[in-house]
């Protein structure tokens, strides 16, 4: 026996299952693999790739990504206003491959908040966040638990915008803690508790480095790790209530198989064969992440300089919809003029969260529908939601592609006239 | 009969009539019961009493006994020991957290004072001079001088002035002005008319006016933040 085998065996694995009907005790078995749902906590479904194309486990691995080069780029980075610009510089230029751990970070970043998307629209088409029926089934908990995730991953990609102190990063601060500002009668003390002033210096800088690096990464492991117990508690991603069925469709099919369909000589399903998907959905994740990386690049702006905005001043592209929301919703309502810092930046997004957090409690859709895609039951919701999600995708490429410089509309082939 | 404890507990004259059980060791019984049970002290032991249908509850503790038949009221000793323990481990808890978030407001900000000297009369040229520095606009209109935010109302970014080819009447508030120049946002499009008040764009309301004077000691031009005036203030200097 190799040195490796039995490295394997006493500790990797730390078993060794002598028939494949074994083999399915391998969660309970070997550490490593505990976290894996078996077949008794969830249903066969749930490991179906065109159901949920993995797209959790995506996110997971990404968020792992991002981690591991958070790390790597804490060694070299120096919260100070003085300094964060110049240390971003020399890690995208003179660092040995630290062009590659910012762009990885990055890349990762943008594609946690593409996924985080479409995760949440999954579970949205499916209506996996529905109750269920069984008293063990709670989908409405994890899909709460999502959306704090949802708002939870764009934030942790506007802190780290900030981090480099260049130009887009600075005015984005401004814009994002003058929109806390817009708040109605607490909003000056918001801004003051945020930045730790009344301008933006040093300390605001600190205390978003540390939110970057320590608050917001917690919070997410935490609810991360719950949106992962709580699913497999859940019997799996349908939040489906098939299972007691299907315990007797086992039993009747000598244990083996769950749909009742298969015949007796099917063989045990392996709960370490999901584990062997998830680790090539990981592995497919990671590489995608580091190609991207390496193909595109991404420059810093110029230093941050609080007396002259860049013209136009962007934001980066997961929240252009937004800035393109505060640009046109300033309202006069009577005497009193709301800015559009309030109405774009805190009220319509306020209330599409809300919305979204009140769906499983105001689906009305037969229990039948519930991890279904597009069940016809759902069909006027499904094009509510679609309309929605649409229009922002929509304002994200009309603003990127049409605004010009003091946001004046210009169509993607006319060239912008030079200013300053 | 005497019912145990402050409450008065009468005995139902419906129902069957009340049956003395003594003994211990029935507790699991006790969960069954959904209603009211009545318990009395009876010289040395503790008994419980079957009533109607409800069922059975045997209780050896009188204390117990007593907090099965009111299930509000509590023992002084644990009421007490709540008290202390929410006095002591609250007290900590509490005094940290307030220091935790008293600690991130500031007692002292090491900003830029609100009054500030901007320079001397002659280093200004007709029209809005931009002072970086301090973000504002002075402006000179002959011997006349104001100053404007060059921050915009809306969310903050900095406006730029532009100066128009040729002047422009406009109405602001019902009141016709001559403009030469104009200040407008890079970030959201808001503009604003020469005295500082938006016609276009998200900016709710217009840039402030700030008070200005003459420093005693070295004639500088001087701006106070803290004090906003209103768009027809002017500092008149005759030189």
């Amino acid at each position: 026996m190799g040195i490796w085998n039995r490295f394997s065996q006493k500790v990797v694995r730390g078993w060794n299952p002598v028939s494949a009907l074994h083999e399915t005790e391998a969660i309970d078995r070997i550490f490593w693999a505990h976290w894996v749902p078996t077949d008794d906590d969830v249903t066969r479904e749930s490991t179906s790739a065109t159901y949920s194309f993995y797209l959790g486990t995506v996110l997971a691995v990404l968020f792992s990504i991002l981690c591991l080069t958070g790390l790597m780029q804490m060694l070299h980075y120096v919260p100070s206003v003085d300094r964060a610009y110049w240390s971003v510089k020399d890690l995208q230029f003179i660092i040995p491959f630290g062009w590659f751990i910012r762009g990885l970070h990055r890349t990762s970043a943008y594609l946690m908040v593409i996924f985080a998307f479409l995760h949440m629209s999954r579970t949205f088409y499916t209506s996996a966040f529905k109750k269920g029926r069984k008293s063990n089934t709670n989908g409405w908990i994890n899909w709460l638990t999502g959306i704090l995730l949802l708002v939870l991953t764009p934030a942790m990609a506007y802190t780290g915008y900030i981090l480099p102190w260049d130009q887009v990063g600075y005015w984005g601060a401004t814009i994002g803690t003058n929109i806390m500002k817009s708040f109605p009668v607490i909003g000056d003390g918001m801004r003051q508790f945020v930045i730790g002033g009344t301008e933006l210096s040093q300390d605001f800088l600190t205390r978003i480095y540390a939110v970057h690096v320590v608050v917001l990464p917690l919070l997410m492991t935490l609810f991360i790790s719950y949106h992962f117990w709580r699913n497999k508690k859940d019997g799996g991603m349908a939040c489906d209530d098939r299972m007691q069925q299907d315990e007797v469709a086992r039993d009747r099919t000598s244990g083996s198989d769950k749909s009742g369909i298969d015949t007796v000589d099917t063989p045990p399903e392996r709960p370490l064969m999901f584990m062997k998907r998830l680790l090539w959905v990981s592995l497919a994740t990671a590489a995608f992440a580091v190609l991207l990386a390496l193909l595109i690049s991404f420059p810093l702006s110029a230093p941050a300089n609080p007396v002259m905005a860049e013209n136009p001043a962007k934001a980066p592209w997961f929240l252009l919809w937004m800035q393109e929301l505060v640009a046109s919703t300033t309202v006069t309502i009577g005497q009193y003029r709301i800015n559009g810092g309030f109405v774009g930046g805190v009220v319509i997004p306020g209330l599409l969260l809300l919305s979204l957090a009140l769906c499983p409690f105001f689906d009305n859709s037969p229990p039948e529908a519930t991890g279904v895609w597009f069940h016809p039951s759902r069909l006027r919701q499904n094009i509510i939601f679609t309309a929605i999600a649409l229009a922002i995708i929509l304002l994200i490429f009309f603003t990127y592609f049409c605004r010009g410089p003091n946001w004046v509309f210009y169509w993607p082939w006319e060239t912008w006239p030079h200013v300053h | 009969m005497q019912a145990f404890g402050r409450n008065q507990i009468s005995v139902p004259r419906s129902g069957r009539a009340l049956q003395q059980v003594s003994g211990f060791g029935f507790q699991n019984f006790s969960k069954k019961i959904s209603s009211v049970t009545y318990v009395t002290y009876t010289g040395c032991s503790v008994m419980a009493y079957i009533h109607g249908k409800l069922g059975i509850k045997v209780t050896t503790n009188i204390h117990q006994a007593y907090r099965r038949t009111s299930m509000k009221t509590i023992k002084r000793r644990d009421l007490l020991k709540m008290f202390s323990f929410i006095a002591v481990f609250g007290g900590i808890a509490g005094g940290a957290a307030y220091a935790f978030v008293k600690s991130l407001f500031p007692k002292v900000l090491y900003e830029p004072p609100k009054r500030f000297k901007v320079g001397a009369v002659y280093d200004y040229s007709d029209g809005p001079n931009f002072v970086a520095e301090h973000r504002m606009f002075v402006i000179k209109e002959g011997d006349k001088y104001h100053s404007l935010s060059s921050i915009c109302t809306h969310l903050g970014c900095n406006v730029t002035f532009i100066k128009l080819s040729e002047p422009r009447t406009v109405t602001v508030r019902g009141k016709e002005i001559e403009e030469k120049w104009e200040f407008h946002c890079a970030c959201h499009g808001s503009k604003f008319y020469g005295d500082g008040t938006p016609y276009t764009g998200p900016a709710p309301s217009p840039l402030p006016a700030y008070a200005m004077a003459i420093s005693p000691d070295d004639q500088q031009l001087v701006i106070d933040k803290s004090r906003e005036v209103d768009s027809n203030y002017r500092l008149t200097i005759q030189v």
